[in-house]
């Protein structure tokens, strides 16, 4: 599959309903086999199909500094989510975000234009913050909810015109980093089109994993994640894992097996 | 609206900051939100030679001390009590001339009709949310004064409000005692009208001149502290300010509160100018 058109849509039946997957593989990560399990929890978990994006070249190259001595991801084409989702109503995901409950399905409900996930914590403290130290709240592109309506559109094109103009975005938000980041462009669009304030995210938190994962167990409703020196035992909820190697392990295709099995 | 009712605010100018100017911005920012209404500034004998026809012309009562007595400070706070006396109206709502409105408020009237008096609550930061900063709030801390701020506050020409009056003007005038035997932990000279305005609510009981249950009573403080910003430079150095008047943007969030822009400097020529020819176009 390559090319703009290179959806592969692992439900031929493609409902007005599905999940957007990105996956551009780098040196280092593959992200399309990252994003195919994920899309096997989430055709289990929430009877959805899946449509992942992926080798569309993206326009620029970003480094991620301070996790795992600075591995690549390629973050710049989310903007056009809106454009490439086949379905009316779209729960847009990054790939490392495990879906392992059927939340997400229950919120599209509720969404008029688009839900934005506003609050990020990890077992042990709240992972939210401002996009500088003059700057706003930042939201979490993670996981973006949205209809195809003219609002939900404005806010992906105002994401590519952020983008095109980060510079200029840059100094008008006060932002901290100077590579391209999807949560601020989102941020950003979020604000203005919200009036300058913000609208209302999706109303609960997302619980991310940071450290080095070494397992994850389900235990009848509970998750039994498994870092380096501590474990947490936390309700059987949709979790953000950050390490790559994790997700690309065979340990995770183990979890994966026995969920979707 | 009804002439019974109207803004007020006290514009004292001193050797550093033109209060006049402050309150002809603040002026027209309320005639912009709340056209019906009415304002008055009081003023002492030489802010009153500085008034001049633009000034008559939009200001809808002058008011000049009697008594000033401030005219020593270069912080002219002592005359604050005296509003009870000096306001022309009914009912007031009395605010610092450094504070500028983005909507009308005319709603709020309702909510203070439930006291005789009432000072607002707490304040918010430039995101709207309640401040959670105490930093410039240690001396109420340390005293149990109720968190009162009298930027903005209202009152009635009651009974009420005449014996809240009555004991700040005691406090004022008894400021030495107070300070040395009263309070703990106050270092500056002059007395704070916030401060004192604590004692007298805390003295005359602060369910009677309080609505905690109203928390939108109060406003955007833009102290540095209280928006969580670094201390070394003033604001409006570090942020960003777009107006659409009446809108006022700072830092890309609209305020829908009374946005109490406390470094005059951030008062440009420029923004007096286009608050000028908004007035005149609405007009």
């Amino acid at each position: 599959m390559r090319g703009t058109l290179s959806m592969k849509n692992l439900n031929d039946n493609a409902k007005s309903r599905g999940v957007l997957l990105f996956a551009y593989n780098t040196d280092s990560v593959d992200y399309v086999k990252i994003a195919e399990r994920a899309a096997r929890l989430i055709e289990h978990n929430l009877k959805l199909p899946v449509t992942i994006i992926t080798d569309m070249k993206s326009p620029q190259t970003n480094e991620r500094i301070g996790y795992k001595d600075g591995s690549q991801w390629f973050n710049g084409d989310r903007y056009r989510a809106y454009e490439l989702s086949p379905y009316d109503e779209t729960i847009l995901l990054d790939s490392d975000y495990l879906i392992l409950d059927n939340t997400l399905d229950k919120i599209v409900d509720t969404v008029d234009d688009y839900r934005i996930m506003t609050n990020n914590q990890s077992p042990t403290h709240s992972q939210d913050g401002d996009m500088g130290i003059l700057s706003l709240h930042f939201v979490w592109a993670t996981v973006v909810v949205f209809k195809k309506t003219q609002k939900a559109k404005q806010l992906f094109d105002l994401v590519g015109r952020i983008q095109r103009n980060y510079e200029y975005y840059i100094k008008l938000y006060n932002l901290r980093e100077d590579n391209f980041r999807n949560d601020y462009a989102f941020s950003i669009a979020d604000n203005i089109l919200s009036g300058y304030t913000h609208s209302k995210g999706i109303p609960w938190s997302m619980l991310t994993i940071d450290n080095l994962v070494k397992n994850i167990e389900t235990k009848n409703n509970k998750l039994i994640v498994r870092e380096v020196d501590k474990a947490h035992v936390i309700t059987r909820q949709n979790l953000h894992i950050m390490d790559k190697d994790y997700l690309l392990s065979d340990t995770y295709l183990t979890l994966v097996d026995e969920i979707c099995q | 609206m009804s002439v019974d009712r109207g803004f007020l605010t006290i514009a004292q100018n001193t050797a550093e900051v033109d209060y006049l100017r402050l309150a002809y911005a603040q002026a027209m920012s309320i005639k912009l939100t709340m056209p019906d209404s009415q304002y008055c500034v009081v003023v002492d004998e030489d802010t009153e030679k500085q008034i001049t026809d633009k000034h008559r012309d939009l200001f809808d009562d002058i008011v000049v001390l009697d008594e000033d007595y401030a005219k020593q400070d270069e912080w002219k706070l002592a005359n604050e009590w005296q509003v009870f006396n000096l306001s022309p109206y009914k009912e007031t709502i009395k605010v610092e001339s450094d504070i500028l409105f983005t909507r009308s408020i005319t709603h709020w009237w309702h909510a203070f009709r439930l006291r005789d008096i009432v000072l607002s609550l707490g304040t918010k930061n430039f995101k709207g949310d309640p401040a959670t900063s105490r930093v410039y709030r240690r001396i109420f801390d340390a005293n149990q004064l109720p968190d009162v701020y009298n930027g903005l506050m209202y009152f009635r020409y009651s009974e009420t409000a005449s014996e809240f009056f009555d004991i700040a003007e005691q406090v004022f005038k008894q400021w030495e005692t107070v300070k040395e035997n009263v309070l703990k932990g106050f270092i500056y000279e002059e007395a704070s009208t916030d401060v004192v305005y604590a004692i007298a609510a805390k003295t005359l009981g602060v369910e009677r001149c309080t609505l905690p249950d109203c928390d939108f009573i109060n406003f955007v403080h833009m102290k540095n502290a209280i928006n969580d910003w670094p201390d070394d430079k003033p604001w409006d150095e570090m942020i960003m300010t777009e107006l659409d008047l009446p809108m006022i943007r700072i830092n890309n969030v609209n305020q829908y509160h009374p946005v109490h822009y406390q470094d005059k400097n951030w008062l440009t020529d420029e923004i007096i100018e286009r608050y000028e020819e908004c007035l005149h176009n609405k007009n």
